[in-house]
């Protein structure tokens, strides 16, 4: 029941903000249109579509922490669960990021009928999805007691993700850095988006860990 | 038996206090309330006691088992629900401690909401909206019930009910915290220990320091003597004009007979002693 309220809330905060849809449809016209206006190849245009959905779910749900700072504090206080709480944040990330990441692909034009090749390309980019949303997570003290801390961690983050496999110097660390950047190189340097299984594997289980690591750490400072 | 205890809180809100040495406890079966002016520190209280902020100094103790139901200032929550699925959620939060769902049935009712049940929330008026928070904060049949200006936007008829089953939860064993800018004559009626906060400082409201008022009567050719019982509240006659000072509770009924006793009622002003 404390979840089903809680989630309850955040997908009608996530659905009704006119932040997510306008970008997602933003999205969705860049993947129909790109092809045509921009001559660029369909490994190009996904991966641009790989980029967007990273950045439309961090941007979501960092929003989602915002509203919910302003608006669920008497909710939160009445559930009194921390990790239903925690729980129903994760279920949003599932839940948006797999219907996002279906619309996109659909309407890229890239769905053919080689199914593996359309499932693969549907969890990459829910994998990117995620990997936005644990991020917003990981620093959503942002919206609440550690503004700046919050804001710096996020300009880290998405640096590190854009950055991990361009930057030589960042080689040596890679394994640790948000993979987004790894799964760009990948589909530029294999061309192929099945071979991307196994980064987006990586990126989606990295994901999980920042929202691990993010519960147990908000549950410490609650505690404190 | 007690149900918490707030031994010498403060907090500061960037470099002011909200409240400072704050001192008090709930017991069963006892209705506090808090009255002050404006940003006095109530809402303050009232949110660090429901744990939703750290206190600077000082610390609260809350008696094992103690279940909290808050009715805060304002709500900014935004409910799509109906009325009825609403109340309903928040009910079952509680699980076999709340109320039953008749009862909750019957506290609807009585508080003249039921045509409203199939409304979502977010369209009800501001005063039906905080009836609904009101029986949001009561139906998981909670042991100390903080209500933060619970009567506003009411009609007296509604307060009444509401005061009705404060009481009825009183009687249940619950502790209730209401605080309000001003309590009238029924909500009184009810109080058992009342304070008044002022620049943040908690005080018990005794004889000394209860609000008082002014009244300021003209005199016509046919007014009749003033009674004994009135004549005590009286420190000026000059040019047939009377000047009374009298605690602030029993303002209404000295202004009701002063008026059959054919004075004309001019005007009241508020003394704080």
């Amino acid at each position: 029941m404390k979840v089903k309220i809680l989630l309850r809330s955040y997908l009608q905060m996530f659905f009704q903000n006119f932040l997510y849809l306008t970008s997602l449809f933003t999205i969705i016209a860049f993947g129909l249109m790109a092809g045509h206006l921009l001559n660029i190849s369909e490994l190009k245009k996904y991966s641009l579509l790989l980029i967007s959905i990273f950045l439309l779910s961090l941007l979501s749900t960092m929003n989602l922490y915002y509203n919910d700072s302003k608006r669920n504090i008497y909710l939160k206080q009445k559930v009194n669960s921390y990790w239903a709480d925690v729980l129903s944040q994760f279920l949003v990330a599932l839940i948006t990021n797999t219907f996002s990441a279906v619309l996109i692909f659909i309407f890229s034009l890239i769905l053919n009928q080689d199914l593996l090749l359309d499932v693969i390309g549907i969890f990459a980019l829910f994998s990117c999805g995620m990997l936005g949303s644990a991020i917003a997570t990981l620093f959503k003290t942002q919206w609440y007691h550690h503004s700046s801390l919050g804001q710096v961690g996020v300009l880290v983050f998405v640096y590190l993700a854009f950055s991990g496999s361009v930057i030589d110097l960042l080689n040596h660390v890679e394994f640790i850095l948000p993979p987004l950047s790894k799964m760009i190189m990948t589909l530029q340097l294999e061309a192929s988006i099945t071979k991307l299984l196994p980064t987006a594997i990586q990126a989606f289980l990295y994901s999980i860990i920042l929202f691990l690591v993010s519960s147990f750490f908000y549950k410490k400072s609650k505690n404190n | 038996m007690k149900l918490l205890s707030v031994n010498d809180l403060s907090l500061q809100n960037e470099g002011y206090f909200a409240f400072k040495h704050v001192a008090f406890s709930l017991a069963q079966n006892e209705i506090i309330g808090i009255d002050g002016d404006n940003g006095s520190g109530k809402s303050q209280l009232l949110e660090a006691i429901a744990n939703n902020f750290v206190s600077d100094s000082g610390t609260i103790e809350y008696t094992p088992g103690v279940r909290i139901g808050y009715l805060p200032q304002v709500n900014p929550e935004e409910i799509d629900q109906t009325v009825a699925s609403y109340l309903e959620d928040i009910r079952q939060l509680s699980k076999d401690l709340a109320v039953r769902k008749e009862q909750l049935k019957g506290m609807i009712t009585f508080l003249g909401i039921s045509p409203y049940l199939n409304r979502s929330v977010r369209q009800l008026s501001t005063g039906l909206k905080r009836q609904v928070d009101f029986l949001a904060a009561v139906c998981g049949h909670p042991n100390v019930l903080l209500l933060d200006e619970p009567f506003a936007f009411q009609t007296r008829e509604s307060i009444k009910k509401m005061l009705e089953l404060i009481n009825d939860l009183k009687d249940n064993g619950a502790g209730v915290i209401i605080a309000c800018t001003e309590f009238g004559d029924d909500i009184k009626k009810v109080i058992d220990t009342e304070y008044c906060f002022s620049d943040g400082i908690l005080k018990k409201n005794t004889q000394e320091n209860i609000k008082q008022c002014q009244l300021i009567f003209s005199v016509y050719p046919n007014s009749i003597a003033i009674t004994h019982d009135i004549e005590q509240y009286m420190v000026e006659n000059v040019n047939n004009r009377i000047e009374m000072q009298v605690p602030l509770r029993i303002k209404d009924s000295i202004i009701k007979e002063m008026t059959q006793l054919n004075y004309r009622f001019e005007e009241v002003k508020n003394i704080e002693s």
